[in-house]
């Protein structure tokens, strides 16, 4: 997962790439809604000419929306940087037709221990206290201003079915780069 | 009473609140990036709709599939609904519709159906 971060650094352009034979989708630079639409508008046809298997579209359309609202949430908080507003995305579509979704995004430091621990949480959670603590949490959250919920993670575990792949990368005094990877 | 019309696009659901037939309808995606702001007609229709409801309401939800924000506004207009039961002014009926083999969909009614106390009907639809 430390690629990721290599990726981001050596990758010179921004914006949506699909390679060649139209099986690995790599985006690179700030994420925004519109962001967010044109690369559910690219990866579709993927869907359709049988590449990836139909029936994950929606499952992999859900956890593609979480994992970048999740970045364009936290940087469009007032006072957030330009660094935490980017972000680098890579999704694979093997030919057995699982589907791997990288994603990696900087974080404050002083925010790492916080996110470590809900992870933790979540990764010890079985498929059925998964769902306890999903249905907990979704009936006594409240949205935020910027329209979080705090489920994106318990979200991405349940429609995923497998543990949150993370690691934190510190970078200088005051970030890490986060990357979250999953199997669908 | 206003029906509350909206077309579906590519990240906000169609809707279509009608007092006078008292069908309410949701469908397509909802991944909105501040649900909150979006979904702001709904709810001042439904504070609307509290005083004029009919004897029998049918919320249908159609959903292709929703963000988490989403998920949260939901379950804010099933309470409104079961508040309006409450209050014995409208028997509601929830229709909860999924695509055929979208067991993400069928689950996520059902958990909805665990959290409120209202009729729910799930049912899968080609």
């Amino acid at each position: 997962m430390k690629d990721l971060l290599a990726l981001f650094n050596n990758e010179k352009s921004d914006g949506i790439q699909f390679s060649g034979s139209g099986d690995i989708l790599l985006f690179k630079g700030k994420v925004t809604q519109e962001v967010i639409q044109d690369i559910h508008h690219t990866i579709e046809p993927v869907f359709e000419n049988g590449v990836a298997d139909p029936r994950k579209r929606k499952k992999y359309f859900t956890v593609l929306t979480e994992v970048l609202q999740n970045i364009f949430h936290h940087h469009n908080n007032s006072g957030a940087d330009e660094m935490r507003s980017e972000g680098i995305l890579k999704t694979v579509f093997k030919s057995d037709k699982a589907i791997e979704l990288d994603a990696g995004n900087f974080m404050l430091l002083e925010n790492v221990d916080l996110l470590k621990e809900r992870i933790s949480r979540i990764n010890d959670m079985d498929e059925e206290s998964l769902k306890a603590f999903y249905l907990e949490s979704l009936s006594t959250t409240t949205l935020s201003d910027k329209g979080g919920a705090g489920l994106g993670l318990i979200e991405i575990a349940r429609k995923s079915g497998s543990k949150l792949n993370c690691t934190f990368t510190p970078v200088n005094e005051h970030y890490a780069f986060f990357t979250l990877s999953v199997i669908l | 009473m206003n029906t509350l019309k909206l077309e579906p696009d590519s990240k906000t659901p169609g809707i279509e609140f009608d007092a006078d037939a008292g069908k309410l309808k949701l469908w397509g995606r909802s991944i909105p990036e501040n649900a909150v702001e979006f979904y702001k007609p709904v709810f001042e229709w439904l504070d609307n709709y509290q005083n004029k409801a009919l004897a029998e309401t049918e919320m249908t939800f159609q959903l292709e599939y929703f963000n988490t924000s989403s998920s949260k506004i939901i379950l804010d207009i099933l309470r409104r609904l079961e508040t309006l039961q409450q209050t014995g002014k409208s028997k509601v009926v929830v229709k909860w519709l999924y695509e055929e083999d979208d067991e993400d969909m069928m689950e996520a009614g059902d958990d909805y159906q665990t959290i409120v106390d209202l009729k729910f009907e799930i049912a899968a639809v080609n």
